[in-house]
């Protein structure tokens, strides 16, 4: 079974969100304006790692049942 | 640890916020003009390198010279999506049997546009020349504007030094554009 360290994961958990919010924006820009976001770095391995890292974090919250809302 | 995580999550926001708006400006952008430069060594992801490779001769890193032993040479850049028109100017040495300097952009598969690069200053051994270039209905491959630098008469023996070239990428003001979008 893979493990992983538990604060990588802490880390990963706290920044899903944006990072998925990120991947999408990004994707929509360059949608948009084809080239704008590739102008300045790699578009799909960079969309690629914060998806990853999106996913991971979202499945640790959902799995650990974290709750993130303000209150 | 859960609060911990809520301040980390809110940081990374403020950085996702902040990274969406840097691309928003760096496209739309704050003035209705850009410019990007290059010397072409290393390539850039605005500009790529230039090539074929066998038309090219010395390059020098750090004098940043590239000499062009054969024509034409061919380099792509990526200018923000709305750029209508492009203000090229190239730094270059040419030898006596190279007569003028065009500098062309690709329309399509065996189509292209030619414009002679007007001399603007001469000086520290290097001309300066300046050409626009109307971008408005040029396709674009992946993104990017493939442009041409010809100049009959180079050889090994002859080759064109190019050092720099600057391009100023001009769009419409907001207001045109607001009022294009509107009507």
């Amino acid at each position: 079974m893979v493990s992983f360290n538990k604060n990588l994961l802490f880390a990963l958990a706290s920044i899903a969100r944006p990072a998925i919010f990120l991947g999408s924006a990004l994707i929509l820009l360059e949608v948009a304006a084809p080239g704008s976001v590739e102008r300045h770095l790699p578009f799909a391995p960079v969309c690629f790692v914060l998806f990853f890292v999106g996913g991971i974090g979202l499945c640790y919250i959902h799995n650990n049942q974290i709750d993130l809302k303000d209150e | 640890m859960q609060d911990e995580l809520k301040r980390i999550e809110h940081v990374g926001w403020v950085i996702a916020i902040l990274i969406v708006i840097f691309f928003a400006v760096s496209e739309v952008g704050i003035s209705d003009r850009q410019v990007f430069e290059t010397s072409f060594l290393p390539p850039s992801r605005v500009f790529s390198d230039l090539g074929p490779v066998v038309r090219l001769g010395e390059r020098n890193k750090i004098k940043k010279i590239n000499s062009l032993v054969a024509e034409p040479i061919y380099f792509n850049v990526r200018l923000p999506v709305l750029s209508r028109s492009a203000d090229v100017k190239v730094f270059f040495k040419k030898p006596s049997e190279v007569k003028s300097l065009s500098l062309g952009v690709i329309r399509g598969e065996e189509t292209f546009d030619l414009h002679k690069l007007q001399i603007v200053s001469e000086g520290d051994g290097f001309i300066a020349a300046r050409v626009n270039i109307d971008l408005r209905g040029v396709p674009k491959r992946d993104g990017s504007y493939r442009f041409f630098i010809a100049a009959p008469g180079v050889s090994s023996e002859g080759p064109l030094v190019l050092r720099q070239a600057r391009i100023t990428a001009r769009r419409p003001s907001l207001l045109n554009l607001t009022y294009g979008l509107l009507q």
